[in-house]
């Protein structure tokens, strides 16, 4: 900047120059031409021009010199000056960076004083806390979830029912809150897992207790080539039902599995494992599922029900499938009578409050009647297919088919060798599509069930067949994460659980609208 | 580990087989059998089988009534066992259980003889057991006996008494039955043909007869409703309500209609309607009532139309 100021000051003095000899040598000369005239007129003395301009010159050179030495007064005063405000600069930094310091050192110290109190504190924590959670042995980990629900439904009313059953079901409820552990060694498996729900008011119990001795697959992600289980554990029948309810879309199972298997587990032995693509599971069962209507979690007869599933299960670069048949033969129960006891009746039949004798009934009591067996068969059949088309969107189609005699243990209990004497054929399927789309899913399923195909009435002794059928078309939406889902669920459930004007079975108003929240670890 | 591994697979062998060895008790619960004698112990097996091994014991059996019906019960039976014996083993031939009675009073009417006493009761399903015998009235009879058991368990000579069965068969003219399976408070409503307003008479627990203008059986048990069985969930055991007429039914339109007042804690019942003229069907349903069922109260109207009629 200083070589540039001093440039164009020179420059302006050399321009300044020659102005000035302009402005001096042009007058100075047509002076000297007009005396020059007046000479050759008066013949007068005339002055040495080139005397002129040396004078001229020198002079010019004299304000040149004069004009430099201001200019480096200027330039040196500049220079001091900015020298100064450097100076000043780094005094204020100086000490600015001092007071940086200072502050530093003053939270260091700070923070060194609450680490310290904070490391007390833990001490401390520690020295009181209970013993903390290990395990005895690698392999062991422990895992939960919870489904917190919000329902509303359609069949819901602020009354009681003739049995004193409260009917509204809007509400808020805990459908499943499971903690579990698992134990995965070389050769043996183990689980134990524990279900707190508000489904029919506070309940606390088992759901999966297994204990298992293996011969693992090849690799790490193959399932074991065979495998042995004791314990309670979901029932191999079909897709759903043995499946986790965490990686279910839909709220719950479709309704068939939950008449035929209520409860999806039971008690008994299993014998399942893989090789390549071949899947199989096959167990020896005490045929009385937790969500049974009677005996749940007991056996009533000592016949065990036989049933497992065989399917195939492939991977492929952008396809899964999985398919599979699955077979039960067990053993009904028929509970017998409790006798009883003569006893008289009184009605008040005329309701005048007062005693009549064709009021009074009495009524023998009536030995007991035994129980007895009935033998129950199913069939099943199931397929899926998912897709991925990128790694954001991925397209799932499931469906599933069952067909059962005197199975139903749940919805409308069969029971053959009961009043109706004659055997119930069950019919149920679903078919479901699901749609992913990264964290987002979208899930239709509309399911069937059949309790009772024959299902008639005799009017003068002509059979007539009665539909008992239910069917449900369920639209779920979900949002997902690593740690847990959210989902809104709208159901449109058919039924024949009403009754018309005219007394005749109809649909009894039951849509539903379910919303679950949903933790998991 | 492998030897571990072997040794499990051992053990899961053995457990898985074991139940397949079968065992038993000489004792029974005699559930199963055609009577139950209240008193006595059940045990495996019919009274004919074992084999006679003290010829001179000699029991008596005496039911203080010969008839009995489907589900008759405690019915009182006595009998004498004479000094060789101190009990007395009662049974149906062919059945599956027999029972033993102890004889432990001295009969005051004979030497070194010993009385016993118990009650009878005769299972729901008699009617159908093929243990019953056709005598020669052409009455079915169930052919009861009794065998002296000495103090070394040796069996004395059979001593058979044939009880008659008289059935409680719901017939009539014209017979509208309810019957369920479980206990459970289940109503029967009979839409009855009338010359009133409504054009008929509502028979049920609250109005039992069919006559418009006397709600109470009155004299006359036709069209009657017999009794409100395990009403209020007071279990009577009968699971059973009849409408029957032995004169003349109205002529008309009947509507049966089936009523879940209480499943009385149980989760469901299933249930069968039938309406007979003179033993002949004139409809019938069966169906199996679950909680929904019980959303209606308990009152007339109340219930699904099981099926109608026309009468005649």
């Amino acid at each position: 900047m200083l070589v540039a100021i001093r440039m164009s000051k020179q420059a302006i003095g050399l321009a300044t120059g020659i102005g000035l000899l302009a402005a001096f040598a042009v007058p100075a000369f047509a002076q000297s031409a007009a005396s020059g005239r007046k000479g050759k007129e008066g013949k007068e003395p005339q002055p040495d021009p080139m005397a002129e301009i040396e004078k001229l010159k020198a002079d010019f050179d004299q304000r040149l010199a004069d004009q430099e030495a201001a200019s480096k007064q200027r330039e040196e005063a500049i220079r001091k000056e900015a020298a100064a405000a450097v100076e000043s600069a780094r005094e204020e930094a100086d000490s600015r960076i001092a007071a940086d310091r200072n502050e530093r050192q003053a939270d260091t110290l700070r923070l060194n004083k609450a680490l310290e109190d904070a490391a007390q504190r833990e001490d401390a924590r520690e020295r009181n806390a209970p013993p903390s959670v290990g395990a005895g042995m690698p392999g062991v980990s422990l895992y939960g979830y919870v489904q917190a629900d919000y329902q509303i439904r359609q069949a819901s009313e602020d009354q009681l029912d003739s049995s004193g059953q409260a009917l509204n079901q809007d509400r808020f409820l805990i459908r499943r809150a499971r903690l579990g552990a698992t134990m995965d060694r070389h050769y043996g498996e183990g689980r134990i897992e524990f279900d707190g729900n508000t489904v029919n008011g506070p309940a606390f119990r088992l759901t999966d207790v297994e204990a298992s001795v293996k011969l693992p697959g090849s690799g790490d992600n193959t399932p074991p080539v065979v495998m042995g289980t004791m314990g309670l554990f979901r029932i191999p029948f079909g897709r759903e039902v043995p499946q986790d309810d965490r990686y279910r879309l839909f709220m719950e199972r479709s309704t068939a599995a939950r008449a035929l298997f209520p409860g999806e587990a039971d008690l008994g032995a299993r014998l399942s494992g893989g090789w390549h693509f071949i899947r199989y599971a096959l167990a020896v069962m005490n045929g009385q599922p937790l969500g049974s209507n009677a005996f749940a979690g007991l056996d009533p007869n000592h016949q065990k029900d036989i049933l497992g599933r065989v399917g195939v299960e492939q991977s492929l670069d952008k396809v899964d499938f999985a398919a599979g048949i699955s077979g039960l033969r067990g053993t009904g129960f028929h509970a017998g009578l409790l006798a009883s006891k003569p006893t008289v009746q009184w009605n008040d039949s005329n309701e005048n409050n007062q005693l009549s004798p064709d009021e009074i009934k009495g009524l023998p009591g009536v030995p007991g009647a035994p129980s007895t067996s009935f033998t129950r068969l199913a069939f099943g059949a199931d397929a899926s297919l998912s897709a991925r088309f990128t790694s954001l969107i991925r397209t799932t189609l499931a469906a599933e088919f069952y067909l059962a005699s005197d199975l139903d243990r749940a919805v409308m209990p069969a029971d053959p060798k009961g009043i109706a004497r004659r055997d119930f054929r069950e019919l149920g399927y679903y078919v479901a599509l699901v749609q992913e789309y990264g964290r987002w899913r979208l899930g239709v399923r509309y399911d069937y069930y059949n309790p009772d195909q024959d299902s008639n009435k005799l009017l003068d002794i002509n059979p007539v067949l009665t539909d008992a059928s239910y069917s449900t078309l369920a639209v779920v939406a979900a949002c997902t994460a690593k740690w847990g889902r959210l989902l809104v669920e709208y159901q449109r459930n058919r039924n024949h659980l009403g009754i018309d004007v005219k007394g005749l079975p109809t649909n009894l108003d039951d849509n539903a609208v379910l919303v679950r929240g949903e933790v998991s670890f | 580990m492998r030897t571990w591994f072997r040794g499990s697979v051992v053990v899961a062998l053995v457990a898985t087989l074991a139940p397949a060895c079968e065992w038993s008790s000489a004792t029974s619960s005699g559930v199963t059998s055609v009577i139950r004698i209240e008193g006595g112990q059940a045990y495996q097996g019919s009274i004919s089988d074992p084999p006679t091994g003290n010829k001179n014991a000699h029991a008596s059996v005496v039911p203080q009534n010969a008839a009995i019906f489907p589900g008759s019960s405690n019915k009182a039976i006595s009998g004498v066992v004479d000094s060789n014996a101190n009990a007395v083993a009662i049974g149906v031939a062919g059945d599956t259980v027999y029972w033993r009675v102890p004889a432990l009073s001295r009969d005051l009417s004979g030497i070194d003889s010993f009385d016993y006493t118990a009650k009878l009761s005769i299972s729901r399903d008699v009617a159908t057991s093929p243990l019953l015998q056709l005598n020669d009235q052409g009455q079915w009879t169930l052919p009861l006996s009794a065998r002296a058991v000495d103090n070394a368990g040796n069996f004395g000579p059979e001593e058979i008494r044939p009880l008659v069965l008289n059935s409680n068969a719901t017939t009539g003219t014209l017979a509208v039955s309810l019957q369920w399976d479980t206990p459970t408070d289940l109503d029967l409503h009979v839409l009855v043909p009338a010359n009133n307003a409504a054009g008929y008479v509502e028979v049920w627990t609250k109005h039992r007869s069919a006559d418009p203008g006397n709600p109470t059986a009155g004299t006359s048990p036709d069209g009657t409703l017999d009794f409100d069985s395990n009403a209020n969930c007071q279990i009577d055991g009968q699971d059973l309500e009849n409408v029957i007429w032995t004169g003349s039914p109205p002529v008309g339109h009947y509507v049966v209609r089936v009523a879940a007042a209480s499943l009385c804690g149980l989760t469901s019942a299933a249930w069968y309607a039938e309406a007979s003229v003179s033993d002949v069907s004139k409809g019938a349903t069966s169906g199996v009532f679950t909680e929904a069922a019980t959303r209606s109260s308990a009152e007339a109207g109340s219930g699904i139309t099981a099926f109608e009629f026309d009468y005649p």
